[in-house]
């Protein structure tokens, strides 16, 4: 595997941080920044949809390039904006949504959560430090909204660092906000997600919500 | 997939469900239906799609509407609906609109290697046909004789929540107990044609149980238009075509 040189990771971080975008890094999967991001992955970054001019521009004056997005294709519901991609010179990628987006269980088409959802990421986000650097983060409870939808819809499973992140999260989350926060996206099975993270049950969450009728 | 929550008099927030699933959906059934659509919002509601009107539902109130209709569906006398009435619900929805199209039902024998299966066959570059075949070479047939267990992973949507495996053992298990046909269940053709439209894995059970040469009974469903009539051939001509015409395009347009 190689990764990225944290150099080139870390430049990036520092220099849309200093910027006046507004952005947050919607994850650090498996604490992969800025040292050991796979050179096949890239940065997944949420920006505030008015500021679509401004990341370009901003991208394009530091050596990216836009490239045709892998999931151009996919089918985006409800407003949600075209995905975008960039590439520098030293091959890192730059993922660009405009909206906190998952996939429907139907047809994999794209549909954003919840407008309150959305606007508490940009309200609530948080200064997290990326390897010495300062840079904005969803904060726990919405991290938390954020990785059980991608393990339920995008990835349909939950990796051994998304039941880590879950577990820790959760004893730091206010659970009665949180479960009216999860009641936008999950509805009624909002409270049976939480128990069955608190009991460390997540083979069952899936199987469990697919065949959830208590509604 | 979408109701709106209001907030204020002035304000509405979306709301979607991600976690939703469609049981059902059909286009343009008879004059007064352009749209039915029934989703499943997990953890939300049932909905059910009419044209531009939409009703929500509990599960509970659903299971008991449908069941409601059932009751309507087999109360209905005269002209041939009340026929569908020992029908299979899933072929009924597959049927469409040609439910209004049907003249005529008559019940007759026929040997089972005379019958034809529409198999759905992978061709490389063309994607998922449908072609006809005798019984002997269809999957499930194959499967119950332990010829090949290419049925397991064949991809098909008439029973959900139940895998190719176990739906055909317990057919032919149901076969030895019930006999054939079991609550009036007889497999279905279209007009003149040999292609089974309901019943393809009887015929696979039946035929493994007793042989090509068994006489079964069949319902033969008489329609008063031609949308019935299947062309495999001209189907899978049509695509051929298709795919031919694509790559001249880009040819010429390589050339040019």
């Amino acid at each position: 595997m190689r990764f990225h040189p944290p150099e080139v990771t870390g430049k990036f971080l520092s220099l849309l941080s200093s910027s006046d975008i507004e952005w947050i890094l919607l994850r650090n999967t498996n604490d992969e920044l800025p040292e050991r991001l796979d050179v096949k992955k890239d940065i997944d970054v949420l920006v505030k949809s008015r500021d679509k001019k401004k990341i370009h521009n901003f991208l394009l004056a530091n050596q990216f390039s836009e490239i045709r997005h892998p999931l151009a294709n996919d089918i985006r519901l409800y407003g949600v904006d075209e995905f975008r991609m960039y590439k520098n010179t030293q091959g890192l990628l730059i993922d660009i949504n405009f909206q906190a987006v998952v996939r429907s269980l139907d047809h994999g088409q794209w549909i954003p959560l919840d407008q309150m959802i959305q606007g508490e990421l940009w309200l609530n986000r948080r200064s997290v430090s990326v390897g010495g650097e300062r840079v904005p983060m969803p904060a726990l409870e919405d991290m938390f909204v954020l990785a059980l939808s991608r393990c339920i819809f995008d990835k349909k499973d939950f990796t051994a660092w998304h039941r880590d992140l879950l577990r820790q999260t959760l004893g730091q989350c206010n659970l009665d906000s949180l479960v009216k926060k999860l009641d936008l996206v999950f509805f009624k099975f909002a409270p049976r997600l939480i128990d069955l993270v608190k009991l460390n049950k997540f083979d069952e969450i899936i199987p469990d919500y697919l065949s959830f009728s208590d509604y | 997939m979408k109701s709106f929550r209001t907030t204020s008099a002035f304000q509405t927030i979306d709301m979607s469900n991600p976690g939703v699933i469609t049981l059902a959906s059909l286009r343009n059934i008879g004059p007064n239906i352009r749209r039915l659509d029934v989703e499943d919002n997990i953890g939300e509601a049932i909905h059910i799609h009419w044209n531009n009107f939409r009703v929500d539902f509990s599960v509970h109130d659903f299971l008991r509407f449908s069941e409601n209709l059932d009751v309507a569906f087999k109360s209905l006398s005269g002209g041939s609906q009340s026929e569908f009435s020992s029908f299979d619900p899933f072929f009924l929805y597959r049927m469409g609109e040609l439910i209004f199209h049907v003249v005529g039902s008559r019940v007759e024998s026929r040997r089972i290697g005379d019958l034809r299966a529409l198999v759905k066959v992978n061709v490389p570059r063309l994607g998922a046909v449908m072609v006809p075949r005798k019984i002997s070479d269809t999957p499930a047939y194959k499967f119950l004789v332990k010829e090949s267990d290419e049925f397991i992973e064949y991809e098909q949507d008439s029973y959900p929540g139940l895998d190719n495996e176990s739906r055909i053992k317990e057919l032919f298990a149901s076969i030895d107990v019930n006999g054939y046909p079991f609550d009036d269940q007889l497999i279905t053709l279209f007009g003149n044609q040999p292609y089974i439209r309901d019943g393809q894995h009887r015929a696979a059970a039946l035929a493994a149980r007793y042989g090509f040469d068994y006489e079964i009974p069949i319902r033969i469903l008489e329609f008063n238009c031609q949308s019935w009539k299947i062309k495999p051939f001209r189907g899978l001509l049509r695509s051929i075509a298709h795919s031919a015409a694509r790559k001249l395009y880009r040819r010429v347009r390589r050339w040019l």
